[in-house]
């Protein structure tokens, strides 16, 4: 906690960063569930950039630290996730033409399972945070899309090369939402998609095979605790 | 000088090369599949000779668990971090005269100025190529071949194609690594002076340290992955592309549109192919 960039402090609305930093263990996980379940707005933001810049800061605040158990991180990550991100309508573009094949029965169990393997394959990663500094470079809007790119660098403490990240965030004001993430160049979305049209297309256009795949990666990746 | 007999060598090599990779391209190809999202899944793939490629997938993920990475695993664990920053600073060092003509060949003066900037800081202050005091000053290795030049002058990239041994590639990028290959001094003069062993052992060492960089990560992507070959096709592509535009996060990037409310139809370059 006490790596935090200070702009972390700035960006919290609910003031208790600064006395995280210096209480013990116990009161301060009691803490961050109150910091957490205060269930900080991001919708109220005015520009996709401050938008992005404090889920990120917060997302540091909430899941970094070892100290957070694996369930709590994987709880606390799927209300960012659901709060962040339209879930959703990546879930649909991941699917590709395929979408429309799905059983109206198994939309939800779908959308379920999707949302299970992000946060399966996501969560765990902020376990290994380490100072970190995570910085918005600057916002573009391209002319014909409606989506803003936030460009993002994620900046290793002890120097190093950083990572860029751009985030597309979709929306307009007070109601922004995350619909793709892409590092290095390389988009979330796009190869989620490729994935899971493969799966589909390697069973004859099947998208239960897809279904049955998920079903048994998400539960193979739980956290087991 | 290169001499008659190594000349013919290299055609040979070359013509052999070549002939495999028209062998692929016919033996594996499949038809354009006629229901509309399985077509439209063919065209954003771009792997027409898929069934070969995924054979050949399996053969190099076999010879990864045996070979490359256990070897990678010892290389990380045995040798000090800072031998193993030393060994990548050098080969990155050594690949100048191959980066240095692509920059010119793309029409890059910056970045041939970063690159020779590079080469003298780094070769006279970082012990002949061992350190890297070019990247503590901020400039940073970038690696430039002539697949990506090809690219800049207008070529695409053709059919996805898994090369034995060497991983995910294309016929554009298999040509750039066959010039950068037979272009490069070093390996000019290796083979002018009977040292077959130099490229070799050049080219294994920057396999391994390349695998053992990335162990952690393929680890888990492997973990998390429902179809790895789909996974790591799909990253190739993607790098590769980002490679060419050297980074830059254009706002003119044909990204994909997740603006598909009513129809999850594709966008891109390849829309129209589907539609």
């Amino acid at each position: 906690m006490k790596t935090l960039p200070s702009r972390v402090r700035v960006h919290s609305s609910s003031g208790s960063v600064m006395q995280i930093s210096k209480c013990g263990n116990l009161i301060c996980a009691a803490l961050l569930l109150t910091v957490f379940t205060a269930q900080i707005s991001f919708a109220a933001q005015t520009d996709p950039g401050t938008f992005v810049k404090n889920l990120g800061d917060h997302a540091i605040r909430v899941l970094a630290g070892k100290e957070v158990s694996a369930i709590e991180r994987e709880n606390r990550f799927r209300a960012l996730l659901r709060q962040g991100f339209d879930v959703k309508r990546i879930g649909r573009f991941v699917l590709g033409r395929y979408a429309r094949g799905v059983k109206p029965e198994e939309i939800d169990e779908y959308h379920g399972l999707f949302e299970d393997l992000i946060v399966a394959t996501y969560a765990a990663r902020f376990a290994e945070y380490s100072g970190q500094k995570f910085v918005i470079k600057r916002v573009a809007k391209p002319k014909k899309r409606g989506d803003s790119i936030v460009m993002s660098e994620i900046r290793p403490s002890g120097g190093g090369p950083s990572i860029r990240v751009d985030w597309q965030v979709h929306g307009k004001e007070d109601a922004f939402k995350i619909v793709d993430v892409r590092v290095e160049g390389v988009s979330m979305s796009v190869t989620q998609r490729e994935e899971f049209t493969a799966v589909i297309r390697n069973n004859g256009g099947n998208v239960d095979a897809l279904l049955g795949v998920l079903r048994k990666k998400t539960k193979g990746l739980k956290s087991k605790q | 000088m290169i001499s008659n007999t190594k000349f013919l060598f290299f055609k040979a090599k070359f013509a052999i090369m070549m002939a495999a990779l028209s062998l692929f391209l016919l033996g594996g190809c499949a038809g354009v599949p006629s229901d509309p999202a399985d077509r439209e899944a063919y065209y954003e793939t771009n792997d027409p000779v898929e069934p070969l490629n995924r054979t050949i997938f399996r053969f190099n993920q076999g010879l990864d668990s045996v070979l490359f990475k256990p070897l990678a695993t010892i290389y990380r664990e045995v040798l000090p971090k800072t031998l193993q920053d030393s060994i990548r600073n050098f080969l990155n060092n050594l690949r100048t005269p191959v980066i240095l003509a692509n920059n010119i060949l793309q029409g890059d003066p910056e970045g041939a100025r970063n690159t020779i900037a590079r080469f003298t800081v780094n070769s006279i202050i970082g012990f002949g190529g061992f350190g890297d005091p070019a990247g503590d000053l901020g400039v940073k290795f970038r690696n430039e071949d002539f697949g990506q030049t090809l690219a800049t002058w207008g070529v695409g990239e053709g059919a996805y194609l898994m090369l034995p041994l060497f991983g995910p590639s294309n016929p554009r990028d298999v040509v750039g690594l066959v010039v950068d290959t037979f272009a490069d001094p070093i390996n000019i003069w290796a083979d002018n002076t009977d040292r077959n062993a130099v490229p070799i052992t050049r080219t294994l060492v920057r396999g391994i340290d390349r695998r053992a960089r990335n162990l952690k990560t393929i680890d888990e992507l492997e973990k998390s992955s429902l179809d790895f070959y789909a996974t790591i096709r799909s990253l190739y592509r993607q790098i590769r592309s980002d490679e060419i535009r050297n980074g830059d996060s254009d706002d003119t990037i044909p990204s994909p549109s997740i603006s598909l409310d009513e129809d999850p139809a594709v966008a891109g370059p390849r829309a129209q192919l589907i539609r």
